[in-house]
């Protein structure tokens, strides 16, 4: 019993790390929590969906063209509603009410090109299901949390090991001596909505795939939830976003099977003020929050 | 035409009108010097060529080109370095990869040469590579500043205020290592309030007071200047 809360949490947990990332990532460059960023999620499983039915059930090239669209929305949305925001040096609270924009016109957008009600999602890994000794584990779970971590091991090289991940963190910790340096720190912002908006992608797929239907509001319950996730872990740290969202998963799974299932959505944030009063900071976060 | 020009250069920061029409020349292989008390607009001036800063009036020519409206990374890009006031490291990156990033516009080929090169000047540095630059001492964050800036393989390195905050020894220690970078090749912008130590290893020097210019010269007659002497010098 406790094993299964386990390992559905961790299900839940990793598409909530592969969501905080952006979140956090956004947060590191731009010190701006970025609130369309559920409904990007929303708009990517939506783009697989929709996408998969008008190629006739390929759903695979329906995924993958999914992420590139989703990452090209998210530079667009910087481009489109941040970046005259930056160059008119206007207060962070104008750009935050600008994302808060975005997420509503996303959201309804997908309502009037998609209608409003709960779509069906197919599970095409109907690989079936494996049990160690009580514990049922279906195979779309060992994917879901197999490819979460490859793409976090993936992004902790991109930010910790490549020159444009150096970049990344040289802009979060001072955009001014970074231009100095020569690196075009639109560019990097640029790269930064890309990447977490593609992971994005990537998690409303899974997201589909595992609850076998989405609808337009589910990117505001994420970015609730994924928001909590990045402040347990630390603000702007990339491993405290994956640690915050992969606990966040099992606590929620296990609390909601022990206590109520009508309270999972409080445990998390109750686990998250308790944290937050022992550890300002966050789990891995440093004392000042704004770092990569 | 010099190597640099700033002509009749305004900076406005909202209402403030920091730089009210500057006129600066620098020649291929100088060190200048810009004196002037807190709130002159040095800080100002140096941003401003860095591409930091829009200028609301004014050109700025580099080699015959004008870079007044380019950004940052495209000044960096023409060959111009700037060590930024308050030396502006990043904290949590290792010296080694705040050095790297000086050279980040630069060939990857040649960047082992380069960092022999920082490493030669500022041996203290190398020392602290795989530290993360917040923990080094103030001294040592001023050498990496400065050596970041070369990294850049800058034609005119400009720092602004390479001293501040650091010990007497220390600041002798900078300055010798300034002409020693000046006599490798490379033509030096300085801010300092440290005017005596920095007109000394200067060849000219301008005089800015509240975003004017009020005196220029060779930086021998400045320092016996009566008017410089009074206000900069300490009598
Ligand atoms: N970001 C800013 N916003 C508003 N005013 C500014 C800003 N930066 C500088 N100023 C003003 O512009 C003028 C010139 O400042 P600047 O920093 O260039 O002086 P400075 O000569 O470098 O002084 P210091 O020796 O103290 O470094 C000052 O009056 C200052 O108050
Ligand atoms: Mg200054």
């Amino acid at each position: 019993m406790f094993f299964q809360q386990v390992v559905n949490g961790l299900t839940i947990g990793s598409m909530y790390a592969l969501v905080a990332i952006g979140y956090t990532m956004v947060f590191g460059v731009l010190k701006l929590v970025n609130f369309s960023h559920g409904s990007v999620f929303m708009v990517g499983a939506y783009l697989t969906l929709e996408l998969s039915l008008a190629l006739g059930g390929n759903f695979f090239l329906a995924a993958a063209m999914s992420l590139v669209l989703t990452g090209m929305l998210g530079v667009v949305i910087d481009r489109a509603a941040l970046r005259r925001l930056r160059v008119k040096k206007a207060d962070r609270i104008t750009a935050l009410i600008s994302t808060l924009g975005v997420g509503t016109i996303l959201d309804n957008a997908v309502m009037i090109g998609f209608g409003s009600e709960t779509k069906a999602f197919p599970n095409v890994l109907q690989l079936g299901r494996f049990t160690i000794g009580t514990t049922v584990i279906s195979w779309v779970q060992v994917i879901i949390l197999a490819l979460a971590l490859v793409l976090m091991a993936i992004m902790s090289v991109i930010v910790y090991r490549t020159q444009m991940g150096c970049a990344m963190r040289a802009t979060s910790q001072n955009a001014d001596a970074a231009r100095l340096m020569g690196i075009n720190v639109n560019q990097v912002i640029a790269f930064t909505f890309f990447i977490g908006s593609l992971l994005a992608s990537i998690a409303g797929t899974m997201y589909g795939m595992y609850y076998e239907a989405i609808d337009p509001l589910m990117g505001s319950v994420i970015s609730m939830k994924t928001f909590a996730c990045v402040v347990l872990g630390g603000v702007g740290v990339l491993p405290g976003a994956m640690l915050g969202g992969l606990l966040i998963g099992v606590v929620e799974a296990v609390g909601a099977s022990y206590i109520s299932s009508g309270y999972r959505d409080a445990i998390a944030f109750a686990i998250l003020i308790l944290v937050l009063v022992l550890r300002p900071q966050g789990i891995l976060g440093k004392k000042v929050a704004d770092k990569l | 035409m010099a190597f640099l020009e700033i002509e009749d250069l305004h900076v406005h920061y909202g209402a403030i009108h920091a730089l009210k029409g500057i006129h600066i020349q620098v020649e291929q292989g100088e060190i200048v010097t810009l004196i002037g008390s807190n709130g002159a607009g040095k800080t100002t001036t140096m941003n401003t060529a860095a591409g930091l800063l829009k200028p609301s009036q004014g050109k700025i020519i580099f080699q015959g080109e004008d870079i007044t409206r380019f950004d940052a990374p495209q000044v960096v890009k023409r060959g111009i370095c700037l060590s930024p006031e308050g030396r502006q490291v990043f904290p949590e990156l290792s010296v080694l990869e705040n050095l790297t990033l000086g050279a980040y516009l630069r060939p990857p080929k040649e960047r082992e040469e380069t960092i022999a090169v920082v490493y030669d000047l500022f041996p203290r540095i190398k020392e602290r590579m795989h530290q993360p630059a917040g923990t080094l001492s103030g001294g040592e964050q001023q050498m990496l500043a400065v050596g970041r800036a070369l990294m850049g393989k800058p034609k005119l390195l400009m720092l602004d205020e390479p001293s501040l905050g650091l010990a007497p020894i220390i600041i002798q220690e900078i300055f010798d290592l300034i002409v020693r970078i000046n006599q490798l090749g490379t033509t030096i912008l300085l801010v300092e309030q440290n005017a005596k130590m920095a007109l000394r290893i200067s060849h000219r020097g301008y005089v800015l007071e509240t975003g004017r210019i009020v005196l220029s010269d060779r930086a021998e007659a400045l320092l016996n200047s009566e008017q410089v002497r009074a206000a900069y010098l300490g009598g």
